[in-house]
């Protein structure tokens, strides 16, 4: 059995044979073919959803289906053990098809590690989940999704909010491009989560690599991709309808319409999560509750296909609480919270109440994306976006202020890409760009604090070149950037000053990458980038108490720039068909590279002391390699192996960089059983998860020892009903199924209490 | 052509909403404690004894100013405790907010080694419900000591977990308000 679980048919219509159409005589025969191996695929069925008919393929994978009526039908194509697929044809006579079922040679059955189509990055892997894992995975937040590509780690505060590390990195050096923009958001923050419902988009995908050149200084690390998936052009109402249940947690529903009409085609999609407080093994995370809402409108237009045209707009809302015995006064607070076993506050019951401290986001798109085809070597295109960013935080406070938030930003940015592509000869692009950014960021007045971050504009247009050319049978890429940052900042000290300073620099971005296939066996992936970014604005300005922590957070207006190098490769070995060996290494250099850092100062108040910290700068190197292994047995059995490391450390010898993910393997045993009663695809898989103890050696003294290593199992039952135009998905998935004890090193809320224990999710999809 | 019409189109929006960020408005700190005075009032008559604790610029800005004093062993004291926020306009007196709050709000008080037994200090107030907030007490100094004497007001603490009632802070959990530190000799 094969397995093609985001197999991409192309269809091409053969022949179309002009007989007269005697009704419901018509014949309709054809192949079903998988490209790279040209041969057909044996018992493959072609099935007229309209009619009923329906032929299953020989062993040549040919097809043929007797006295079909002429009209317009929808042809489901699907295969053992892959994703069916729909196709709408009109039959006005006797017609033969082939069905080309490209077999995606570089597929994992978790990861994919896709062919990287996009204007730039010839040198970096794109490393796409499986819609398996979406699925296994919906209502997670998009940081635990992407986590299942090797060397992605999370960094949480509790289970509700999770930023993306990308080898070590996480924040502003780590890129989110939501439909193809960048996220605008308060990414400054360690307990700020990205403003994205995950379940909107069709495609979610890595770049473990520098790809600054195209989207800005911020993809240091590498970028996080949310896409859709293009709307097929039939005009019925085709979507999908989802309901989980997670028993440490709540629920989620998610909906998806999509249909194609004479102006435009539509896709609507939407999601809902009703979350209580969540459960270690032995007590409740009180105040660990959540809500989330997410909906997305995309409409394409591509009359005539030379000129292409979408609109894309998206409401996010969260609401997130943070375990109240988190909340401390000062630094004796936190002492005294580390020092227990049960957090303060922890109550026996389980609740859906959310109170303070928590945390309110909303986030809105509205995009446009335009492309036009001026002639065979000319492309013109335009991306543009508005959004619009809330953020409302409220603490524990005194005098019922409790409902007042205590840090309340409102930002908007508009961003565009206008770019012009000349492709003199295939594998010979040359690819221009102006990128006008423009950010807008207030505080609203009335929260009774001094805040953490001033009020600021910036202006960060850039300008970026990159060429990509064919020579001794490698494909190379070059590329440039440069980026003005005009920083206008306004903040009141605690004196009533007003100060506005104000700072401008440049930014750049270099990269050279190389990609060399042998056969179909090996690929080899190389990409340098150099860039150069100068400090942002809450590195230099913040100013004030971090609750969470208990510390005072300084800017440094003195900060230099910080120089980044990245030497990332990327190896895929594919030594059968059942068998792929994916793998990274990489070394990345950050001369000054930019950090909160404790100063031996402890500031006295009234509410006693608190250590403070300061942005500084040091020269550090980040190291590591990750791994992925997929094995096929008799094409039922597999084994997924996964791993990654990395190391960060001061260049002067004088230790480890705190908050780098620790090393983590697991492995995936799964087995695939052939369709039983009427049920397909029925898989069974195991994993174990091993995470090794963090924060050894590290020069900065945490608050706590590092937790110890823990691992974990998992375990998920998975299967598909179909009958006639419905498709019904099952899922049943156990989280941490032993029950186990344990604390995450890149979790904050680590120093509280433990993290959840087990978790059964079960979910239907229904998909029409 | 359409697309250079939606260029244009973009490029000036940028210029519209370009320029300088918002100036904020002043900020009114409301929450804010700026001074803690203890003032003990000698049973019997005699001269009153003021710790204080002043920061007006709050976290940050000048060090804090403290007083200390020195008690006379072997006499009962009167303990009144005044909050203010001096960087509201006027004056935020806290005293009456926090006894407004009392259920949620308790003061704890705690010496270090050099004034081991040196006194003893009693609750002589109480909440809605009947347990301490600690906004008046009693202080009876017992034998000579010279050290740091500790207040601490904590917020929403577990008023029924062990000892809390008794001033014992250890199970109290809760926020920190306040904790300050005066130097204090009792001759």
């Amino acid at each position: 059995m094969l397995h093609l679980r985001s197999l991409w048919l192309i269809i091409f219509l053969v022949a179309g044979f002009g007989l007269e159409a005697q009704d419901c005589q018509l014949r309709v025969r054809g192949r079903v073919d998988d490209v790279h191996h040209e041969h057909g695929l044996e018992y493959a069925t072609v099935y007229l959803e309209e009619s009923g008919q329906g032929s299953q393929c020989d062993e040549e994978g040919r097809f043929v289906i007797e006295a079909v009526c002429a009209g317009k039908y929808h042809f489901l194509v699907s295969h053992l053990g892959c994703e069916s697929k729909r196709f709408y044809l009109e039959i006005s006579g006797d017609t033969t098809l082939a069905f080309s079922l490209e077999h995606h040679s570089h597929m994992l059955s978790e990861v994919v590690v896709s062919e990287n189509r996009s204007r730039t990055g010839v040198g970096l892997q794109h490393y796409t989940i499986a819609e398996a894992i979406l699925n296994r995975q919906q209502g997670r937040d998009l940081a635990t999704i992407a986590s299942a590509i090797p060397g992605i780690s999370v960094l949480r505060t509790g289970n509700g909010l999770g930023k993306p590390i990308i080898h070590g990195l996480y924040g502003n050096r780590v890129q989110l491009l939501n439909q193809g923009i960048p996220q605008e958001g308060q990414q400054w923050g360690i307990d700020h989560a990205p403003e994205i419902d995950a379940s909107t988009a069709q495609k979610i995908s890595v770049i473990k690599g520098s790809a600054a050149v195209r989207y800005g200084v911020a993809a240091m690390a590498g970028v996080v991709l949310l896409e859709s998936a293009p709307i097929s052009s039939d005009p019925h109402l085709h979507g999908q309808f989802s309901l989980s249940y997670l028993t440490n947690r709540g629920g989620t529903t998610t909906f998806q319409f999509e249909k194609a009409g004479a102006l435009a085609r539509m896709r609507l999609a939407g999601s809902t999560t009703f979350g209580g407080d969540q459960h270690t093994p032995s007590y409740y995370l009180t105040n660990t509750g959540s809500r989330q809402a997410g909906l997305s409108l995309l409409l394409t237009n591509d009359a005539g296909s030379a000129f292409y045209r979408s609109l894309y707009g998206s409401y996010y809302y969260n609401e997130t609480g943070i375990l109240r015995g988190a909340h401390v006064g000062n630094s004796t607070d936190l002492a005294a919270a580390i020092d227990r076993d049960v957090p303060f506050y922890t109550r026996d019951q389980f609740t859906y109440t959310l109170a303070a401290p928590r945390q309110r986001v909303q986030h809105w798109m509205v995009k446009t994306e335009l492309k036009k085809q001026v002639n065979e070597k000319l492309r013109l295109g335009l991306d543009a976006a508005l959004q619009l960013n809330q953020r409302q935080e409220y603490d524990v406070r005194r005098g019922g202020r409790d409902s007042l938030p205590a840090l309340d930003l409102s930002l908007y940015n508009l961003w565009a890409d206008l770019y012009v592509l000349s492709e003199k000869k295939e594998n010979n692009r040359l690819t221009l760009g102006v990128q006008p950014r423009f950010t807008h960021n207030s505080n609203i007045a009335g929260t009774g604090i001094y805040p953490l971050i001033p009020n600021y504009t910036l202006f960060n247009p850039a300008i970026y070149v990159s060429w990509l050319v064919q020579w001794q049978n490698i494909d190379w890429e070059a590329g440039g950037r440069m980026e003005l940052y005009d920083l206008r900042a306004s903040f009141i000290d605690r004196l009533g000053q007003l100060h506005k300073p104000s700072r401008r620099n440049t930014n750049h971005a270099y990269n050279v990458g190389l990609s060399k296939e042998w056969g179909h066996d090996w690929q080899v992936k190389s990409n340098l980038a150099w860039l150069i970014r100068g400090a942002q604005v809450h590195e230099l300005y913040s100013n004030g108490l971090h609750q969470g922590l208990a510390a005072l957070e300084l800017g440094n207006e003195a900060l230099g720039k910080e120089l980044s190098l990245k030497w990332s490769n990327d190896v895929r070995w594919q030594p059968g068909e059942e068998s792929q060996l994916s793998t990274s290494v990489y070394w990345h250099y950050i001369r000054d590279y930019i950090y909160l850092a404790p100063t031996l100062e402890n500031r006295l108040t009234i509410r006693g002391a608190f250590p403070v910290f300061e942005y500084r700068q040091d020269d550090v190197v980040l190291k590591g390699f990750d791994f992925l292994w997929h094995q096929g047995i008799h094409h039922s059995w597999e084994i997924n192996t996964k791993a990654a490391y990395v190391s960060g450390s001061y260049t002067d010898g004088s230790g480890q960089l705190i908050y780098m993910p620790p090393l983590r393997l697991s492995t995936e045993m799964a087995k695939t059983f052939e369709p039983l009663l009427g049920l397909k695809d029925l898989r069974t898989a195991l994993e174990v998860q091993y995470t090794a103890a963090g924060g050894q050696n590290t020069r900065i003294t945490d608050y706590a020892p590092p937790p110890p290593a823990w691992m974990l199992v998992g375990l998920s039952v998975s299967a598909k009903y179909e009958k006639k135009k419905f498709k019904t998905a099952v899922q049943l998935t156990v989280d941490n199924l032993l029950n186990q004890k344990y604390r995450d090193y890149l979790n904050r809320l680590r120093y509280f209490a433990d993290d959840t224990g087990r978790n059964i999710r079960i979910s239907i999809k229904l998909i029409f | 052509m359409k697309l250079t019409k939606y260029a244009w189109l973009l490029l000036v929006s940028f210029f519209i909403f370009s320029c300088n960020p918002d100036d904020p408005d002043p900020i009114n700190e409301e929450e804010v404690i700026t001074r803690v005075t203890y003032q003990l009032t000698p049973v019997g008559g005699g001269a009153n004894v003021n710790l204080n604790f002043s920061d007006p610029d709050g976290d940050g800005g000048t060090a804090p100013v403290i007083t200390g004093g020195t008690l006379a062993a072997g006499k009962t004291y009167t303990g009144k405790l005044t909050l203010l926020n001096e960087a509201a306009n006027p004056d935020e007196d806290i005293t009456t907010e926090i006894e407004e709050e009392g259920v949620d709000h308790q003061f704890f008080f705690s010496v270090s080694s050099g004034l081991d037994g040196a006194f003893e200090l009693a609750y002589t107030d109480a909440d809605a419900k009947g347990n301490p907030i600690g906004l008046t007490t009693e202080l009876t100094t017992v034998k000579a000591g010279s050290g740091t004497f500790r207040i601490t007001l904590r917020h929403l603490p577990n008023k029924t977990a062990s000892g809390v009632k008794n001033g014992d802070i250890t199970n109290a959990g809760g926020e920190t308000d306040v904790e300050v530190d005066f130097p204090v000799t009792v001759l």
